[in-house]
């Protein structure tokens, strides 16, 4: 697939997404703890179409964020954009298509973002943010595995 | 061959830092609009096209989560339909004798020469997401620039104050949540015998923290917070609006103060329609 191609579908995938993640999140949220659906549909987007289109991708999902919360929308485009690099960067060092890389990839992914956003926005109860971002990676890293399974055949088409 | 490697060092690291440096313009450009009360094209472009998307596929789940439920417990649902009835005309009986006190309050105020305040219009709205950001408590509502609103135009859900508006674009809003960390608001106690006043001031999650309480104030458990009408940050808050009940008071040595725990009334988990004063 041309890496254009890979770029368009993946714009459309966050797009949607983050949709569904504003329309949804509230309603699917686990004692507390609300995904990131936005993130966890990156990730594997982000660890088949590599680094470098990942970022941008990740810009992509962090402005949207930001776009609706008001507060602190560099903070989350750059956090994302380098969670979403970093993530790309495990397609070049490990096996891309496997669900357990993914899985662990969407716990990563989530904890270098929120880390990324408390090191540039420091938040005032810092437990509780990092106890929720820890809620949040827990549940993003089950959602990726549906979403791989889901999104696998729009990025990689069966021989 | 250096050539060569330092061309795939720049290949490898470009995208991110440009990735890094637009995030960051995108930042500051939308904190300058902000700021001066405005609100980055950016922004206004994503909410004013995504908000549609986002309110439809709202509409669909509420639509299957209504219906499934209906088909689980339509059973319970007819016995709490007659319940609500009679609660419903209870209330409605309520609501015309408190209409009838306040006309009689507001005679009485002319009457002794009282400045009064002209009731704010209250502009319905509904809500089109939730931010799932986890820093920020914010909801974004169909209400902008078109329709009167702007920085700090207080929002109300049904069962009380739910925040104020602190990004206006065209056709949407974003509101800041009461209990949010960023948020702070005058309030007093709605009792009779106490209408102790204080800060409320937003602890996330739902809760907010009120100090400046004198040391005798007359507070306890239970007790109906309000707003005070004396300030607070963003927009004024009128008097009177329901903030949310004290579930917890303390005495703060440092200061020789009260402090009192709010759960906020308002539940924005659940939250749909809304109101905006003008």
């Amino acid at each position: 697939m041309r890496p254009g191609t890979a770029l368009g579908r993946g714009v459309v995938v966050i797009v949607a997404a983050f949709i569904v993640d504003m329309a949804l999140g509230p309603r699917i949220a686990i004692a507390g703890a609300r995904p990131d659906l936005t993130m966890a549909a990156l990730v594997p987007v982000a660890l088949w179409i590599g680094d470098g289109s990942a970022a941008w991708l990740g810009l992509l999902a962090g402005s949207l964020l930001g776009a609706f919360g008001s507060v602190g929308l560099g903070s989350l485009a750059v956090s994302r954009a380098l969670a979403a690099w970093c993530t790309g960067m495990v397609e070049r060092r490990l096996f891309r298509d496997s669900l357990l890389v993914a899985s662990a990839a969407g716990f990563g992914a989530l904890a270098v973002a929120e880390l990324t956003f408390f090191a540039f926005s420091p938040q005032p109860d810092a437990v509780a943010y990092l106890a929720g971002a820890l809620g949040r990676a827990v549940y993003n890293m089950v959602l990726v595995v549906p979403l791989t399974i889901l999104l696998r055949p729009l990025f990689r088409p069966p021989a | 061959m250096l050539d060569d490697e330092r061309s795939a060092l720049r290949r490898k690291y470009l995208p991110f830092i440009l990735t890094i440096v637009v995030g960051a313009t995108l930042g500051v450009w939308h904190n300058a609009a902000v700021s001066r009360g405005a609100s980055s094209p950016f922004t206004n472009a994503a909410r004013t096209i995504l908000s549609p998307a986002i309110r439809a596929v709202g509409g669909v789940a509420d639509w299957f989560s209504g219906t499934g439920r209906w088909l689980v417990n339509s059973r319970s649902l007819a016995r709490e339909n007659v319940r609500l009835r009679r609660e419903l005309a209870r209330l409605r009986a309520e609501a015309q004798e408190l209409r009838e006190a306040a006309i009689t309050a507001r005679r009485l105020e002319q009457e002794i020469g009282f400045l009064t305040e002209p009731t704010p219009r209250r502009l319905p709205a509904r809500v089109v997401a939730m931010t799932p950001a986890p820093h920020v408590a914010t909801v974004v509502i169909d209400r902008g620039k078109r329709d009167g609103l702007r920085n700090g135009s207080i929002v109300l859900a049904p069962e009380g104050v739910l925040g104020h508006a602190v990004d206006v674009a065209y056709s949407t809003s974003v509101v800041l949540i009461a209990s949010d960390p960023r948020c702070a608001l005058g309030a007093m106690v709605q009792r009779s015998e106490s209408r102790a006043i204080g800060i409320c001031r937003g602890l996330g999650r739902g809760m907010l923290r009120m100090s400046y309480l004198s040391r005798d104030a007359e507070i306890s458990t239970g007790d109906v917070i309000v707003t005070s009408g004396l300030g607070g940050s963003g927009g004024i808050y009128p008097k009177g609006l329901v903030i949310g009940s004290v579930t917890r008071v303390t005495d703060d040595a440092a200061t020789s103060s009260k402090v009192a725990i709010v759960r906020q009334a308002a539940s924005v988990h659940r939250l749909e329609e809304v109101a905006v004063l003008r």
